[in-house]
């Protein structure tokens, strides 16, 4: 095992995804504890829709897809909350509405630039084996960023998580830790693309969160345990997928939610954190 | 009507819902260290009245001042307290603590971490619920989740109070509690209280002033007033008179 462990860090492509990977799991992780228990579960999974076109912009006109799918994503999910409020529409349809939105633009946009179609299909399906070093840096900066902001904010988002009409009346602005939460999502959602993919990005959001619902006895402590539980996942995901030649973003899925099952017999035995 | 002894003033507060009147033209105040009932049949729009004047619900027009600034420029949130019947989207598997929810109640307080401590640990005790603090919020009864929110509402040593029917989910012994807390509160800590309720025995024993809300103000005044007025009989009923006004028998 040791052996194989050092063969393994041995190629720099794979410290490069671990090291990118881990970080993205942690903010994913944080931010899902909040996302699933404010039942916004799906706002992952639309986003994550959005940035197909937002990535499609990037490959079309040339530029890094990251840098360009992060001010789309960013203003998608600010146009989510303007639409739920506006539109007196529930928040799962108006995540709908974008989602489907962006997945058409970007549909569209791919047909007219017929040669960046392979392309595509790496941000759809993810490759954490295939992070590049400036990809890596990037991850590990907008994590830390995010990761701290969180830190910073996350009593006013215990509040509005928990009662928004209490926090309303206790001095929190609810509709500006309402924007921060969704864009810090799209930040962390853009950044899971290039390692578990388009189609699973929402995964890395909601099960470590709702595993560590299960385990955690506090708020902080649940998004510690959701954290340790992304991170986990990312390094055996990632041993499973160079060892079993599966891809790296459904091995890490997988390993997600054998967690999940995991945390019932735990939970029954009293192992609560 | 002087704004600056009043806890609280509302001044022809309206609000509607797709162009039919919920509120109409409501003014009153409320003193200093008063205790108001605030009472009237299902539907009369209390609870409407309570979120409007927090700016929970837009109000059509009218304005409400808090300890004299006007609401739109009030940023002294600390100074209220506020216990709603129920919360929306309550998630019983919310993985929060006691301890937690409480120190929400001092978000904007800006104390340091002692303190914060301390302010939380009293306000469990007052409310006798100091055993429960590690335990989860879905892991407590109905009585006591009541408790941790009343806790909450006063960690921050509210000057106003204000609770919207806050025992419907109690059983008759910790109703009677939560009353008497209410009560030492108002008694001891001189907070303004503004409580909703059906329960007129309750509003009998400890309510200075009261307010009788049809979509309109029906009445407001002073207890003794209320119970002398000629209307009791029609707001409550054939004996309420006897129950209301008990304690002034």
């Amino acid at each position: 095992m040791i052996e194989m462990m050092q063969e393994l860090l041995g190629y720099s492509f794979v410290w490069r995804g671990l090291i990118a990977g881990c970080c993205v799991a942690i903010i994913c992780s944080m931010l899902g504890v909040v996302l699933v228990l404010r039942r916004l579960s799906l706002i992952g999974d639309g986003l994550a829709h959005v940035s197909f076109f937002g990535v499609a912009v990037g490959l079309l006109i040339r530029a890094a897809p990251v840098f360009v799918a992060i001010p789309v994503v960013m203003a998608s999910s600010l146009g989510i909350l303007k639409l739920a409020q506006r539109a007196r529409l529930y928040g799962d349809a108006a995540i709908g509405m974008v989602s489907a939105a962006g997945v058409a633009g970007g549909v569209i946009l791919a047909s007219y630039g017929g040669g960046f179609n392979i392309d595509i299909f790496s941000y759809l399906f993810g490759n954490i084996l295939a992070i590049s070093a400036a990809e890596m840096y990037l991850s590990a900066a907008l994590s830390a960023a995010v990761a701290g902001i969180m830190m910073y904010c996350h009593r006013p988002l215990l509040s509005v998580s928990f009662d928004e009409e209490f926090a309303s009346v206790s001095g929190v602005n609810t509709g500006n830790i309402n924007a921060l939460l969704a864009l810090l999502t799209s930040v962390a959602v853009v950044l899971t693309i290039k390692i578990v993919g388009m189609l699973l990005t929402s995964a890395l959001v909601v099960i470590p969160a709702v595993t560590a619902i299960q385990l955690g006895r506090g708020f902080r402590v649940t998004m510690a345990v959701a954290a340790v539980l992304a991170v986990g996942s990312v390094i055996a995901g990632m041993v499973l997928s160079f060892y079993g030649n599966i891809p790296s973003g459904a091995a890490i899925v997988l390993v997600n939610i054998t967690f999940f099952f995991l945390s019932f017999p735990l939970k029954r035995f009293g192992a609560q954190l | 009507m002087d704004i600056q002894n009043s806890a609280i003033d509302v001044k022809g507060l309206t609000v509607s819902y797709n162009n039919r009147l919920a509120l109409e033209d409501i003014s009153f105040s409320v003193d200093k260290g008063a205790y108001l009932g605030l009472v009237g049949p299902n539907g009369s729009g209390k609870s409407t009245l309570i979120k409007a004047m927090l700016g929970l619900k837009q109000s059509s027009s009218g304005e409400v001042f808090f300890l004299g600034q006007r609401r739109a420029d009030f940023r002294e949130w600390p100074r209220i307290g506020y216990l709603p019947q129920k919360i929306s989207h309550f998630n019983p598997y919310f993985p929060a603590t006691v301890r937690e929810i409480v120190a929400l109640g001092l978000l904007s307080r800006k104390m340091v971490s002692g303190a914060e401590d301390k302010a939380v640990e009293d306000a469990l005790a007052m409310l006798d619920i100091d055993g429960i603090k590690d335990k989860l919020i879905g892991e407590l009864s109905g009585g006591q989740l009541q408790r941790v929110l009343l806790a909450r509402a006063i960690a921050g040593n509210p000057e106003i109070l204000l609770l919207d029917e806050p025992t419907t989910a109690l059983d008759p012994e910790t109703r009677e509690r939560f009353y008497a807390t209410l009560e030492a509160l108002n008694r001891d800590m001189k907070t303004t209280v503004v409580l909703v309720t059906h329960d007129i025995g309750t509003i009998g024993k400890y309510a200075s002033q009261m307010l009788y809300l049809d979509k309109k103000v029906v009445f407001h005044g002073g207890f003794n007033d209320f119970c002398g007025s000629g209307d009791m009989k029609k707001y409550f009923g054939e004996y309420s008179q006897h129950v209301i006004c008990h304690r002034h028998d």
